[in-house]
């Protein structure tokens, strides 16, 4: 079982009915029996998904109210994301950068072409 | 088809039919013979729709053994057994099946003749099965005997090419869906197309009737071929058929049948002309090169179609300036790594097994080593690595913030050259021989970059922009 948080969340997300829970939530929170209506899912099935959810830090559940509603919390989702895009940001700005180089690299070929049809 | 009674191993009486079908094939006697008596070809025909037969042998000879385990869409296998009563090449065949259960209750005993009389270069087979005996049980597998026979000879249709065909069947243990979308995504086709050694750079895949599909072949010699189709008819997830319109010139034809767990894919290829046909065997290889395509496909659907991490960037600069950029020590340090980020140097032994090893220090001051393993190095076309974390003195470590991102990475670099002195470049990045942590990570993390978790991921990302 992964320990760090990363990993964790990493698996929490590796499922598609738990990021479509997790796309509901950004609606606002909402039950359990809510949350299970768009699956063809029984109760304790959805339960144990947002066990793993839970377990992830990805939602909170309110002790309060007595139908214990879900909560996205951004935090780990924030990590995660910025995990992602470290590898695209990786790779878009060393294409910038590789993109800059070259025409700088051309320019300098056309002056080296140009000067001897000067003189 | 006429029918007689019998006394069957039961009380009751069944009817035992007698099938007789003929069919013409548009090649030589030889060829349609071979496909019944030799074991490797047999497998990719024999039986109705939706079978596929995981063991197939024939000792084709009088008195040899015929041995057939036909595995049905539900995974249940029957085997048949029987003997050759007469054999003579490429004339006719006569032999006795015996149909089992799978638990290995005989069904139905059967004597198939079938002849081969050729015909203007064509062959017409008469094929006659008769069921000489029957149990109790096997009266729905009588009542499809005719239908069961009708269907086998429309599969013998795709092992046996013409003068100016390429045909191969193969059988591929992935669900049809899957198969499908191996042939109709862009990402997931190139990593099989082609040979052996080959890479793919697709810029179209257009899968639809009138749809165009562009992508350049690389060989693994550095030579390129430009490859565009138009596609003429397809039926999810059964067929696609395709003109291939840059030389040389061929219409193709798919066909997928969903055999439960497994797919069963018939490939044909239609030249214009016997010397096209016969000069793209003889000088391309082209029937090899089909199988080891086809092997490619199998390995992929094997390794569980593992998600990879794939961008790429047009660059207006010529191919030979791309790589020179990439590939020197010098001008590399001058743009890899995001911006404000320095790379320094351990070394770089650009060859195949050569080392580039590395540190990257992020503008927070964060260092970071890196490892790349060169496995294969064909300038300007292609530049193939491993990559791994690592440490100082070079040796392999996980990521310092995440033990389950894959340890090894393959990296696939691809140079394609474009009109205009310009270069697509195409990063693919696959883990190696992922543990199972390792493959979901890695897997959640890129299938969102490359596709949004179908839609969740932007409703996610709107979410945290507002939170």
């Amino acid at each position: 079982m992964p320990t760090d948080q990363l990993s964790i969340t990493f698996a929490a997300l590796a499922d598609p009915t738990r990021r479509a829970i997790l796309a509901r939530l950004t609606d606002g929170e909402a039950s359990v029996s809510e949350l299970a209506e768009p699956f063809d899912m029984s109760l304790p099935a959805i339960s144990k998904h947002l066990k793993v959810l839970e377990n992830a830090g990805l939602i909170t559940r309110s002790r309060d109210a007595q139908w214990r509603p879900c909560r996205l919390d951004p935090g780990p989702l924030r990590e995660v994301h910025g995990w992602i895009e470290h590898y695209k940001k990786f790779w878009e700005e060393s294409f910038d950068r590789l993109d800059e180089y070259l025409r700088e690299l051309k320019k300098k070929e056309k002056k080296h072409v140009r000067k001897p049809v000067k003189k | 088809m006429s029918a007689n009674q019998s006394k069957s191993s039961g009380s009751a009486t069944v009817e035992l039919p007698k099938v007789i079908l003929t069919r013409t094939f548009d090649a030589p006697r030889e060829v349609v013979f071979q496909a019944w008596t030799d074991p490797k070809q047999l497998a990719q025909w024999f039986g109705p729709h939706h079978f596929t037969n995981p063991s197939c042998e024939i000792d084709a000879r009088v008195g040899g053994a015929v041995s057939i385990d036909m595995r049905g869409p539900d995974g249940v296998v029957y085997p048949n057994r029987g003997v050759i009563r007469e054999l003579v090449a490429p004339e006719h065949i006569v032999f006795t099946l015996a149909l089992q259960d799978d638990a290995g209750n005989a069904l139905i005993d059967s004597l198939i003749s079938v002849t081969f009389a050729e015909e203007q270069g064509k062959t017409r087979l008469t094929l006659s099965a008769r069921a000489v005996n029957a149990s109790a049980d096997a009266a729905q597998y009588l009542k499809g005997m005719h239908e069961g026979w009708s269907q086998t000879l429309d599969r013998l249709i795709d092992v046996v090419p013409n003068d100016r065909e390429i045909a191969a069947v193969r059988i591929f243990d992935a669900p049809r869906e899957l198969v499908w979308k191996m042939w109709t995504e862009p990402k997931h086709m190139a990593r099989w197309w082609g040979p052996r050694g080959f890479l793919n750079t697709i810029y179209e895949l257009d899968v639809r009737p009138g749809g165009v599909a562009h992508f350049v072949m690389h060989g693994p010699d550095g030579t390129d071929f430009q490859n565009k189709l138009v596609y003429t008819e397809v039926v999810k997830p059964e067929l696609i058929a395709y003109d291939h319109i840059t030389g040389p010139l061929f219409h193709a034809t798919v066909k997928f049948d969903d055999c439960g767990d497994q797919t069963r894919a018939a490939f044909r290829m239609e030249f214009e002309s016997v010397a096209l046909r016969t000069r793209v065997v003889e000088e391309y290889g082209a029937i090899e090169g089909m199988n080891q395509t086809m092997s490619r496909l199998q390995e992929v659907l094997m390794s569980g179609v593992p998600e990879e991490f794939v961008i790429s960037r047009t660059l207006d600069a010529p191919r030979e300036l791309v790589w020179k950029a990439w590939t020197e020590q010098d001008r590399m340090s001058q743009w890899f790594g995001p911006t404000g980020s320095k790379v320094t140097y351990s070394k770089n032994d650009l060859r195949e097994g050569g080392i580039f090893h590395y540190a990257m220090t992020a503008s927070d001051g964060t260092e970071m080593w890196g490892k790349w393993v060169y496995r294969e190095v064909v300038p300007p076309q292609r530049l193939v690595w491993v990559h791994s974390f690592s440490d100082k003195d070079g040796g392999v470590t996980h990521h310092p913030m995440a033990p389950d991102w894959p340890a090894e990475i393959l990296s696939t670099v691809l140079f394609d050259e474009q009109p205009g002195q310009k270069t697509t470049v195409t990063i693919r990045w696959a883990p190696i021989n992922p543990t199972e942590a390792e493959r979901k990570m890695f897997e959640t993390g890129m299938a969102s970059m490359n596709q949004g978790w179908g839609g969740t991921l932007d409703q996610l990302e709107a979410y945290l922009s507002r939170s």
